[in-house]
């Protein structure tokens, strides 16, 4: 009994150790609000006020950089008690979190191309889990044909702009336009303010005292001018305290009350069912299966292909054939496929495009081509293994009935080289699978991206990625069962007693 | 005696830094049997494999039914067709494990000769009776005994239809019991007029198929002659130990 008393207390102080330390999230991807300096620490105007925060609150800050599309996730599970990540303050986030009173204000504004007179048709880019992405979703009459695409981040988004596959973007006034003169891009402000809006600093809903103790900090360092000081040095202008003390009586509804005070239940509460959010979820989670395997099947075509004949290359008797394909091994193989991926994209794909004058790569295209290329290197050094281990007598048999390299090379080696290498072969093909979960990183929405939004819809910090698993896991083992099939066919020639019954 | 089927002059041969065939000079006629005997590393597997220009010589001469065979200057499609011409059996077989037996005697006719499958087929079948395995026709090689191998091989050489050809130390590999079969099988050929270049240690075999034998030592043939001289009465020193030491 005493024992169990002891693990209880030491369940309740281990928290309470560690409150010291106050953590904060931001994306560290929305200048000039969070970035990150030369030494990879977060810097800018979240990050000042965060750090102020902290300190006048009393506790040690430590600034954590978190991917936007999971931020909430990260909140709801513990890895930090507050974001401040310039997060806007709207009802919906109101359901599951505590916000503070607003730390700024801002608005969305459509960004586009000069002389740009209407909307027309164009190609939209805009920051996923935004609340400028929910806006276009509910204000479809003010975008009239046009195509939407989400993006990682505003530095995408301009990266976007600048290879011309966007002709326009809706963000936050301050961001976009700093990101625009940061980027060199060729596009301005188009229209009024969408709306304004205000971000405040977010904290879990059984944390009330938390969000009380920042609005405390926060009412002070905008009366000692420390606010002022910061805003000044990020957005290059005074803040309007006008406009931020009225949002502040907007707000005041929402501030936490002592009898508010929650239990940690209540999140859960208000959570949809999960049985419910899965089943209205699982035809986005097929969408992105679909668009999964169809990326990896056609990409594994391809890549059998050309790693059989980089492969074949690699072992060529031409020394200038074998040092190329060797070459492109060591090449591909020492790049990360997401970097590839990126140059695919933003490079090779807008080249083409531009001098075409269409789109003739599309993101898919783009994703197709990083993936066909790396999966290709790693065919073909598997396949390069696979040739050499043929026995050199083969060659010389072949040789002596008066057979040529290229025709001993298909009839006589390729065949026992895949023997040799099917097994390899089927582990790169699921490896291969799974890196088509990177291409989130390039706009298209497959299973794992699918999954990040369902975590954001629903406020479910991992079931769904275990959806996601699940339907990972069965394409794999379906994959695994073929190749095992191919295999044992393979194999029959060499294990001769079972074939000669 | 016939007519020459092929001949060598002063033949080298070097890998890297190391001569391993120092200027052979080697005369085979046509329906001539000539065997190859001498120590390991003597050069007489690489005198063979340059006879089909499996390795491309480094100096000396060839000569195919009277026509030189320029080997620096020859295409790839010019050597291939040598070696369509001289057939060769390895000492480990070097079946094509993915093909069945008939497959394998097919492979040379389809590929090289352009002969149509039906016609290949017939051949093959008629050359697998023939060497005994017409039951294994859709076996596939590792189902066979060594021996069975070794036999599928020979019918392989022989559906190229060759003027020559060249065993290296073909029952080497073999398990006693197994040696019998293969021998009988290139005796009978042998009979029939096939020419026959042979790399074997064993004498008995060398005795009662060649009409010549070549002693090689380091590199050169340093003795030849008629069988029974070489092999009975050899009168090179090394010659006379290495008979000693094989028949002991």
């Amino acid at each position: 009994m005493r024992l169990l008393l002891l693990i209880c207390a030491f369940l309740v102080a281990a928290p309470l150790a560690a409150q010291d330390d106050l953590r904060l999230a931001m994306s560290g991807a929305f200048q000039p609000f969070s970035t990150t300096d030369e030494g990879g620490n977060l810097v800018g105007f979240d990050a000042d006020i965060a750090t102020v925060l902290a300190e006048r609150m009393g506790y040690r800050p430590v600034l954590v950089q978190n991917d936007w599309a999971a931020i909430q996730a990260g909140l709801k599970t513990g890895k930090y008690e507050m974001i401040c990540g310039s997060m806007a303050i709207t009802d919906e986030r109101l359901k599951t979190m505590h916000f503070t009173l607003p730390y700024y204000v801002s608005g969305a504004q459509v960004f586009a191309r000069p002389g740009t007179t209407s909307m027309q048709g164009l190609r939209v880019g805009v920051s996923e889990d935004s609340t400028y992405a929910k806006y276009i979703k509910t204000h479809v009459a003010e975008f009239p044909d046009c195509t939407i695409t989400q993006f990682g981040s505003e530095a995408e988004i301009v990266a976007a702009v600048t290879t011309n596959k966007l002709d326009a973007f809706v963000s936050d006034r301050i961001v976009g336009g700093f990101y625009v003169k940061k980027g060199g891009a060729d596009i301005a402000p188009y229209g009024p303010l969408l709306y304004e809006e205000a971000c405040g600093i977010a904290a879990r809903k059984d944390e009330p005292e938390l969000v009380r103790k920042a609005n405390a900090a926060l009412f002070e360092i905008v009366q000692d001018g420390t606010y002022a000081r910061i805003y000044d040095k990020w957005v290059g202008v005074q803040p309007d305290l006008d406009v931020l003390l009225k949002s502040w009586g907007d707000f005041q509804q929402h501030i936490p009350h002592e009898e508010a005070k929650t239990e940690p239940t209540e999140v859960s509460k208000e959570k949809p069912g999960f049985a419910d959010t899965v089943k209205s979820m699982l035809p986005l989670f097929r969408t992105g299966a679909i668009l999964t395997i169809e990326l990896s099947l056609l990409t594994a075509v391809i890549a059998l292909l050309l790693g059989t004949l980089i492969g074949i290359g690699s072992t060529a008797a031409n020394p200038l054939v074998a040092r190329l394909s060797q070459g492109y091994i060591l090449v591909v193989r020492g790049t990360p496929l997401l970097v590839q991926l990126f140059i695919a994209y933003y490079g090779l794909a807008t080249v083409l495009n531009d001098a075409a004058g269409s789109e003739v790569i599309t993101a898919f295209g783009a994703a197709l081509i990083a993936l066909v290329i790396n999966t290709g290197a790693y065919n073909a050094e598997t396949m390069r293994g696979g040739i050499r281990s043929v026995d050199k007598g083969q060659w010389e048999a072949a040789a002596s009935l008066g057979m040529t390299r290229m025709k001993t090379m298909r009839r006589v080696v390729l065949p026992q080289a895949f023997r040799n290498s099917v097994a390899s072969l089927g582990n790169n093909l699921v490896v291969l699978i799974k890196d088509t979960s990177l291409v989130g990183a390039i706009t298209l929405i497959e299973l794992t991206y699918t999954a990040r939004n369902v975590v954001f819809q629903s406020g479910h910090p991992f079931l769904p990625f275990v959806v996601a698993a699940v339907f990972y896991l069965f394409i794999i083992t379906t994959v695994d069962f073929g190749m095992k099939g191919w295999e044992r066919r393979m194999m029959r020639s060499l294990g001769g007693k079972r074939a000669i019954a | 005696m016939s007519e020459v089927l092929l001949q060598a002059s002063d033949l080298h041969k070097r890998f890297g830094d190391l001569e391993v065939l120092k200027g052979v000079d080697l005369k085979i006629h046509k329906s001539e049997v000539v065997t190859l005997i001498g120590p390991s590393g003597s050069g007489k597997s690489t005198l063979l494999r340059c006879l089909n220009l499996l390795e491309i010589p480094n100096e000396g001469e060839l000569v195919w039914n009277g026509e030189p065979l320029p080997y620096n200057r020859m295409t790839p499609a010019e050597i291939c067709k040598h070696r369509a011409r001289t057939g060769m059996v390895f000492q480990h077989f070097n079946l094509f494990p993915h093909r069945r037996v008939i497959e394998n005697v097919m492979e040379g006719p389809l590929t090289v000769l352009g002969e149509a499958r039906g016609e290949a087929e017939t051949t093959a079948h008629q050359l697998l009776d023939r060497v005994g395995l017409a039951d294994k026709a859709k076996a596939w090689p590792s189902e066979l005994s060594g021996g069975q191998q070794q036999r599928v091989a020979i019918a392989r050489a022989l559906a190229m239809n060759p003027n020559v050809l060249l065993l290296d130390e073909v029952t080497s590999a073999l398990d006693v019991e197994l040696i019998a079969g293969v021998n009988d099988l290139l005796a009978e050929l042998a009979r029939e007029g096939m020419t026959m270049v042979v790399v074997t240690h064993d004498l008995s075999f060398a005795r009662r198929v060649s009409h010549r034998v070549c002693f090689m030592d380091e590199g050169r043939i340093v003795e030849r002659g008629p069988k029974d001289e070489v092999i009975e009465n050899p009168q090179a020193e090394r010659a006379r130990e290495f008979m000693a030491a094989l028949t002991s």
